[in-house]
């Protein structure tokens, strides 16, 4: 996935926050989409304007213990989100 | 022809029927809600004629032959899919529930995961039986309404009840029928009460053959996830029922249990059921 890339979220899933993690549900669709704690911090950072490695960086700065990673799992999560319609790249 | 009201979660269901079955219809409904008042929504009709039994709504035949038990079985499916198909004012979920000193425990899950084997050993182990099959939850309540029937135990599962009840022994208190056995549930605890109980704890049953067991806390967004799956009227509520699964999964602490037999539910799984 390029770096450039912008992530642009769904605006049609009800988001439920519950401890450290998400769940979303699209109404029309009837889908629940589970997100944990790090595909939740992934999914806050994406807010239509920043590039999938602005997204890599403020985690690597945020979590430097796991910026070896990082980059693997911010994909991974990002592809996730993009089967379920919940970010458009 | 004497008639019989059943009530749950605002819905109502009236069954007319020959007196010649009223012992049929105690025994299916006698924990079930009725309320004498209520304008039924669906009327269920029970005739019959030599040793033929008919079940009918309005022109259309449920049920024709001579099997009471048959009959019971296609009663029980009609009368709880008709007083969930239209409800909209709450969580109708498929779930077996439990109580214990106003304390719910509700077991969501699709058929053939273990709710009747887990609520039947539960009620042999001094918890009260509330339902095998459906719980009404209303608008921000957390109190269970539960839809009371007797056990169903499938047929193929019948085994399983061997280390904590012997059916055969009351074979004339059950009704067996080609798919599923009824128990009374005061036969696997006599001291069962329907009581007003308010959920305390979650515990999603995952029966697998041969599986070990396993108890797994469920994070708030997984129960809430795994709650969704149960919800059988959706469709009828504002947003699919969403907010009203997630504010139920915030309140209440959620498991999934994943067990072959109930001689696995030891220690561990005990210690977080109610006292």
């Amino acid at each position: 996935m390029p770096a450039k890339d912008v992530p642009i979220p769904s605006t049609e899933f009800t988001l439920e926050e519950l401890d450290n993690e998400l769940l979303l549900y699209h109404p029309t669709k009837t889908t629940a989409v589970y997100m944990s704690e790090t595909a939740s911090l992934v999914w806050r950072l994406c807010d239509g304007k920043r590039t999938v490695g602005e997204i890599v960086d403020q985690l690597k700065e945020a979590y430097p213990e796991a910026s070896d990673q990082l980059e693997n799992d911010v994909e991974e999560t990002l592809k996730t989100f993009a089967e379920h319609g919940a970010v458009k790249i | 022809m004497p008639t019989h009201v059943v009530s749950f979660a605002g819905q109502s269901l009236a069954i007319k029927y020959p007196s010649s079955i009223a012992a049929l219809i105690e025994f299916l409904y006698q924990d079930a809600n009725a309320d004498p008042a209520a304008i039924p929504n669906v009327t269920l009709n029970i005739d019959t004629d030599g040793d033929q039994l008919s079940l009918q709504q309005g022109t259309q035949t449920l049920y024709r032959g001579s099997d009471e038990s048959e009959l019971a079985t296609t009663l029980i499916q009609q009368t709880i899919y008709h007083l969930i198909d239209k409800n909209k004012d709450g969580m109708a979920l498929h779930a077996a529930a439990m109580s214990k000193n106003g304390k719910g425990i509700i077991l969501p899950g699709a058929s053939g995961r273990g709710k009747t084997t887990l609520s039947t050993w539960l009620a042999t182990k001094g918890y009260n039986y509330l339902t095998d099959e459906y719980v009404f939850i209303g608008e921000n309540t957390n109190i269970i309404q539960a839809f009371s029937r007797p056990p169903n135990v499938k047929v193929k599962g019948i085994d399983a009840l061997d280390s904590y009840f012997d059916i055969n022994a009351h074979e004339d208190q059950t009704i067996r029928s080609s798919q599923v056995a009824m128990i009374p549930p005061r036969l696997l605890n006599p001291n069962s009460k329907k009581e007003e109980a308010v959920v305390s704890l979650i515990v999603f049953p995952n029966y697998k053959e041969g599986a070990e067991y396993e108890l797994e806390k469920l994070s708030k967004a997984r129960a809430g996830l795994t709650l969704m799956e149960c919800l059988v009227n959706a469709r009828n509520l504002n947003g699919h029922g969403f907010s009203e699964a997630t504010r139920l999964v915030r309140d209440t602490p959620a498991y999934l249990l994943t067990y072959s037999s109930v001689n696995q539910l030891s220690g561990q799984f005990q210690e977080i059921l109610p006292r």
